[in-house]
């Protein structure tokens, strides 16, 4: 499990742009989806995932703006850009081309 | 459940507690905070015990490392940089910069009002003065800015009076010059004689006739030093071969640095500095200004003058047992450190931190993201930040206490005895005091009062810091 979790830090930019690309939402509840997704084998640590949302929003990749929920809590929801969206399709066309790359060498004729 | 999104944000603030205060601090703790909470929400709908959902949601924050990094990152007023990481350090200083000029124009047009009714009065007053049966001279308004800041007095009007004129007055004997000029400290009305410095060479001037020192650095340090023969004559040291100096007709040693072409390229670049070293008679000086833009300044104990002005842009400043009728300061993120005996004390900063001791008239000190810390005895307290923390503690009743801050805190200690009126309002920082307060002192604003309310109004409001208000 270690190795895939490494491999999935690798991405965890295009992993959150992703979830945004469905529309936008606020830390946890991405999160939970990512978890939903997986099944619950994979999650982000709190502090990993807003580092990265701190760093997309400085690269001009998202946006985060307060939104009121209910009487008592105040979140903030992050929104996808253009220049985010650009990235999330280099992104995938770039995992895209990896994993065949590594189909093809990771895998055995007989496999 | 407010208990535990309390325990949650009490948590995250102790994580993060090595973090510099900042409105960017604030908002990622009621974020983090807030998701934390609702994760603990769901583990606890879940079926699971909830102090085993509270340490299971802390656990899922992770290392913050990465956080503290981001926080120590941004710039003074929480603004993102950008990715060029390379570029991070040069973009926040000119956004401190700009900061401080738009800081700087704003208080200064504040100020104009003021500034302009005690021109006119001193127009007036040295008119009737000097020509009771009716003035003939000539007058002199300039809006001169900063231009010329190597500029000599007399040539202040140079811009919109043409040279024969200025003759023409001075020929007359009389002339002044009303005018604004930011290096002087905004608007300025000089009734004299038509001034004209001259230029003389050396290290070692006599001091009699001189009333004030104006020393203008842009690289280098200025150090101060007192000698206690009141006669004696004022000593120039440090890197001299590189410094103009001049004496103006009204009694001013001006130290300048880089006048030749060439000198003057590498100085405005900041690529080569100059050290000032004075050595000026202990007794009392009309005005001491100095402009030291990178460089420290460092003034010695007992320094006696009705006006002290000090500028930088990076440069920290210290004086001691400084007795002045006004000190004024402007830093982009030095500090300043005084004490002494000071009737008015105003001081402005983005970054750098105020610390003051001493015996004030009327302080009125902002920054940014700097502290302001101030002990002794003062009469009116004016005193703004952004997050930088506000602390006074006075061992009398001011007359006035104004304090605003956005997520610092505001924290004043006073002796009781008289009476009141405390208005106050905060958005997410709490009251505390200790002061029987009479009036709503659990809301998050009102007017309670002290005693019998007292002629006194006590102003303090945040939007995140706290308030605290403490009886000594």
């Amino acid at each position: 499990m270690s190795i895939s979790s490494d491999t999935l830090r690798g991405h965890t930019d295009a992993i959150i742009l992703t979830q945004l690309m469905r529309g936008d939402n606020y830390g946890y509840e991405i999160n939970k989806t990512i978890q939903q997704r997986t099944g619950g084998q994979y999650g982000f640590k709190e502090a990993t995932l807003y580092t990265a949302f701190k760093r997309l929003e400085a690269g001009g990749f998202i946006t985060s703006y307060w939104g009121e929920d209910g009487p008592s809590a105040r979140r903030r929801y992050y929104s996808i850009t253009e220049e985010g969206r650009r990235c999330w399709e280099e992104s995938r066309a770039e995992w895209q081309q990896t994993r065949a790359l590594l189909d093809a060498l990771i895998f055995l004729e007989e496999d | 459940m407010e208990r535990m999104k309390t325990k949650f944000i009490i948590a995250v603030t102790g994580r993060l507690a090595s973090a510099a205060e900042s409105g960017a601090k604030v908002e990622l703790i009621e974020e983090l905070s807030e998701n934390l909470y609702s994760r603990w929400e769901d583990l606890v709908s879940g079926g699971m015990d909830e102090e085993e959902a509270y340490r299971q949601a802390l656990e899922e924050l992770g290392d913050v490392d990465e956080l503290l990094a981001y926080l120590a990152g941004l710039g003074p007023d929480g603004t993102l940089p950008r990715q060029e990481s390379s570029f991070r350090d040069f973009t926040s200083d000119l956004l401190h910069g700009v900061e401080g000029i738009v800081r700087e124009t704003v208080n200064q047009t504040r100020d104009a009002v003021d500034q302009a009714t005690v021109i006119v009065r001193n127009v007036t007053d040295k008119i009737r003065e000097k020509y009771p049966d009716g003035f003939k001279g000539k007058v002199y308004v300039h809006f001169d800015g900063d231009d010329q800041p190597d500029a000599p007095q007399e040539e202040d009007a140079a811009p919109q009076e043409p040279a024969q004129e200025q003759e023409e007055a001075r020929s007359k004997g009389w002339s002044f010059s009303v005018g604004y000029n930011r290096d002087r400290g905004g608007f300025f009305c000089e009734g004299s004689r038509p001034s004209s410095s001259r230029r003389v060479s050396g290290t070692s001037f006599p001091s009699q006739d001189l009333r004030g020192i104006d020393v203008q650095l842009y690289n280098g340090d200025v150090t101060v030093n007192l000698s206690d023969d009141s006669q004696s004559d004022v000593r120039l040291d440090g890197d001299v071969d590189q410094l103009e100096v001049r004496i103006s007709d009204g009694g001013t040693l001006s130290i300048r640095q880089g006048n030749t072409a060439s000198s003057s390229f590498f100085f405005h670049r900041g690529l080569a500095a100059a050290d000032v070293e004075l050595t000026i008679p202990r007794r009392f000086w009309e005005s001491i200004q100095i402009t030291a833009t990178n460089g420290d300044v460092e003034i010695a104990d007992g320094l006696e003058v009705r006006s002290l002005a000090v500028k930088t842009a990076s440069g920290d400043v210290q004086v001691g047992e400084l007795a002045c009728t006004e000190l004024a300061f402007k830093s982009a993120s030095g500090d300043l450190e005084a004490d002494g005996t000071m009737e008015t004390l105003r001081a402005e900063t983005a970054s750098g931190d105020i610390t003051l001791r001493g015996s004030v008239g009327a302080l009125r000190a902002a920054t940014a993201s700097g502290d302001i810390d101030f002990t002794g005895p003062v009469r009116q307290v004016r005193c703004t930040s952004a997050s930088g923390d506000i602390q006074i503690e006075t061992e009398q009743m001011p007359e006035q206490l104004e304090l605003s801050s956005k997520s610092g805190d505001c924290e004043a200690a006073m002796p009781g005895g008289e009476g009141f009126t405390l208005q106050y309002s905060t958005v997410s920082g709490d009251l505390d005091t200790d002061f029987q307060l009479v009036g709503p002192v659990g809301t998050r604003s009102g007017e309670a009062m002290y005693l019998d309310g007292g002629g006194r109004t006590f102003r303090i409001s945040s939007i995140s810091g706290d308030i605290s208000l403490r009886q000594l």
